[in-house]
């Protein structure tokens, strides 16, 4: 395997301060918000190969590792490494996080039953058909597809949490006109939508508010359902994406708070997106309540 | 933006690089192929070569025509999930129906809130009382039923007023009971009810003739042992007919409300070929399912079977094909190491290229600069160019011995293509090259070129 950008040489230097479980020990903080990461969050950069090291370092199948795997093929080229370089695969979980979330719910007796995106579009255009005023307004896109999808990015990036909701409410009256009138028509109608979505079924509207739900138990039962369904993980990762978004982060976020033990925490990011999206962590981590939405539970 | 760019210059790479340039995209596809094809003809394995593309949808018909030219087959790692495509949702339905002896109001309708037309080729309508032969099925069409058939607007005949619009559908579930009942006692049901939409009635006989198919079949048994209830031929021709229903009904309404680029329908229409190739497997494997007792010989078998045939990737591991070489989408290749990668399409405005999002630019980039309390918002890279630099460079590292990145200069209109500005920056210590030219030509040029590397080695 070739050593091909630059990332990479920072990859092994990870950007993050802290208790370590590996060696880059008396490295200042690449800046001053890094200190504010929790000592059991690790950040790597482009230096994905080291994935294969979980393998190497664990001849004597002393560790289990939950691997967090959001892209499916990513799951199986995992697989596929392992086999190559012939290494143990045996304490190690590969997981996408809505199976995650399932695994959580399902140890607490809680319903798994998600719409999927079908079954969404189905329900959305039942909606747009019924109450004409989703669509009135000029700032919002009038098909259901392009209704589901905003619903999606708005999503993304508040996971409807009250904190981020309310940040973005407070940022619109500095963008021009009438782009500030769109995206307030934007983000009531996202929520209007996700919020009749609610109503209308007892499901977890979507695999994202599956995460959310997941992520809602492990912060009230302060880890105990986490201990129950991964008694014997004693390292997550989370590898091979582009995007934190708001509900894996949060994710993440209860996981370094909750789950009692301190296990370490790594976050793989790549090579073109790191450095950027590993400045901005320790911002996305200082919410209160991962999780929660500002709907009626 | 606040967005940091990675320096590949700073890294060069130490395999050869070689940049193909060829004049249209399906030349660049044959060029591909025939480079394949003499790298195999070299003795280099199969299973050591990748071809990576930023979008199939724009790669997958010239690769598949140049695969043929050079007898070599595509295999595709995508992740069009067909499972989460609403043509799957609607086979997996009326599966799902007709499997349930006393099927609730919910399962009942769902085929029809994913759009349930009656099957499009016209004929006659089946005789009542006679065994209906699959073939019927396929052509039970928008005849009226009874005396309706001389009134020219009878919605249930109207082939436009199919499928049933989800406000109506909405209105005659709320008028009908929820309980579960026989396909009988429902057809009864809704004879009784007036605000109950009359294209139900429609629906529910159509049910009730496919479910009339597999009785029919059982009662010709042959002396053939193992003869099972639901035949293979039965199952197709009901699926495919539900498929053309969609295809010609459906997917215009997919159409109609999609955004403008058409994304909905570019992956319906997908999901639809998919299919088509779907039910011809499940027809070949149902009978050896069934009687491996990995299925149920039932409905609810013809289910499993789509689900489980549906969610097996296309790949070296289910292929017996010695010349099924591994095509990826350029996410996908995150962590393999595969010694020779194609990288196709490397233009500008292909690759990196921006997504579209519904959120308006001036707030993307508020979020990417994330000043104040804005920074707790996660940003998306695919609003800038990070997330196709990651998937860039994530190809670059899969290449262990060498990489080629092709791309072509005119356009179906006949405008200029320009090369990705990734290419330029990628540099490397054991050489570039760029070469020009024809499928002819390209494929020695570069066996000059790896022979070379090769005796520098050595």
């Amino acid at each position: 395997m070739t050593d091909t950008n630059s990332s990479d040489s920072e990859s092994s230097q990870h950007a993050r301060t802290g208790r370590s479980a590996e060696s880059d020990q008396g490295r200042p903080p690449a800046s001053a918000h890094q200190a504010a990461l929790p000592p059991n969050l690790m950040i790597h950069i482009g230096s994905d190969d080291r994935l294969l090291d979980i393998g190497r370092d664990d001849n004597l199948g002393q560790t289990t590792d939950l691997v967090i795997a959001p892209v499916e093929l990513h799951r199986r080229n995992i697989q596929r490494r392992y086999r190559e370089a012939g290494l143990p695969s045996v304490g190690l979980q590969i997981v996408d996080h809505t199976t995650l979330a399932a695994q959580l719910l399902d140890a607490d007796n809680r319903s798994t039953v998600t719409l999927d995106r079908i079954d969404r579009l189905s329900m959305i255009e039942a909606l747009v058909a019924e109450d004409s005023t989703i669509r009135a307004t000029p700032g919002v896109p009038s098909d259901p597809q392009s209704l589901e999808q905003m619903c999606t990015d708005v999503e993304f990036c508040t996971g409807f949490h009250p904190e981020r909701l309310e940040a973005l409410t407070q940022a619109i009256p500095n963008l021009p006109t009438p782009i500030d009138d769109d995206v307030t028509e934007i983000l009531n109608t996202a929520m209007a939508l996700e919020g009749a979505l609610r109503k209308r079924t007892e499901r977890a509207v979507s695999d994202i508010e599956l995460l959310r739900r997941a992520v809602r138990l492990l912060w009230v039962d302060d880890g105990r359902v986490w201990q129950e369904t991964f008694p014997s993980v004693d390292r997550i990762s989370v590898v091979g994406t582009s995007n934190l978004p708001a509900a894996l982060i949060d994710l993440v976020h209860a996981i370094l708070t909750v789950v009692p033990g301190s296990i370490p925490v790594h976050i793989h990011l790549r090579s073109g997106s790191g450095r950027y999206l590993s400045r901005r962590i320790p911002h996305l981590l200082s919410i209160d309540t991962p999780g929660a939405v500002v709907f009626d539970e | 933006m606040g967005t940091c760019v990675p320096d590949l210059m700073g890294n060069p790479v130490d395999i050869p690089v070689i940049e193909v340039v060829t004049t249209t995209r399906r030349e660049e596809a044959r060029t591909v192929m025939a480079m394949v094809s003499t790298l195999l003809d070299r003795g280099v394995a199969i299973r050591d070569i990748a071809i990576v593309v930023r979008n199939l949808n724009e790669y997958e018909a010239p690769l598949d025509h140049a695969g043929r030219l050079y007898g070599i087959t595509p295999a595709y790692w995508t992740q069009l999930n067909v499972i989460h495509t609403q043509p799957f949702a609607l086979l997996d339905a009326v599966c799902t129906v007709l499997g349930d002896d006393e099927p609730s109001l919910e399962v009942l309708c769902r085929p029809l809130e994913y759009r349930w037309c009656p099957p499009s080729v016209l004929t006659e309508h089946p005789a009542s009382g006679d065994a209906v032969e699959p073939r019927q099925i396929a052509q039970m069409d928008t005849v009226a039923t009874d005396a309706d058939s001389d009134v020219p607007t009878d919605p249930v005949t109207d082939a436009q007023s199919w499928p049933i619009e989800p406000a109506t559908l909405q209105s005659s579930l709320h008028a009908l009971p929820a309980e579960p009942r026989s396909l009988e006692a429902w057809l009864t049901v809704v004879e009784e009810h007036a605000a109950v939409d009359t294209r139900l009635k429609w629906y529910l006989e159509w049910l009730i003739a496919c479910r009339s198919m597999m009785d029919a079949t059982d009662t010709h048994t042959t002396g053939r042992s193992h003869r099972l209830s639901l035949s293979a031929e039965t199952i197709a021709t009901v699926l495919t007919a539900v498929l053309d229903g969609y295809e010609a009904l459906g997917l215009p309404v997919t159409q109609a409300l999609d955004s403008a680029a058409l994304v909905g329908t570019a992956r319906d229409a997908r999901a639809v070929v998919r299919l088509q190739s779907l039910i011809s497997q499940v027809r070949a494997k149902y009978s050896n399912c069934c009687l491996d007792g990995w299925i149920d010989d039932s409905w609810i078998g013809v289910a499993a079977l789509l689900r489980r045939i549906a969610t097996e990737l296309p790949g070296r591991r289910e292929l017996s094909n010695a010349r099924a070489i591994d095509v990826f989408e350029a996410n996908d290749l995150w962590l393999l190491d595969i010694p020779y990668v194609i990288a196709m399409g490397l233009l500008e405005g292909e690759w990196p290229r921006q997504a579209p999002s519904t959120i308006p630019v001036e707030l993307q980039s508020a979020i990417l600069r994330g000043e104040g309390r804005l920074s707790t918002l996660p940003p998306h890279t695919a609003w800038s160019p990070m997330r196709d630099y990651d998937q860039f460079l994530d190809t670059v590292r899969a290449a262990s011995s060498s990489l080629i990145l092709t791309r072509y200069t005119q356009a179906a209109d006949d405008d200029t293509r320009r090369p990705s500005p990734l290419i330029d920056q990628l540099e490397s210590t054991a050489g570039r090259h760029t070469l020009d030219g024809t499928e002819a030509v390209i494929p020695d040029a570069i066996t000059t070129i790896l022979d070379a590397e090769v005796d520098d080695v050595e």
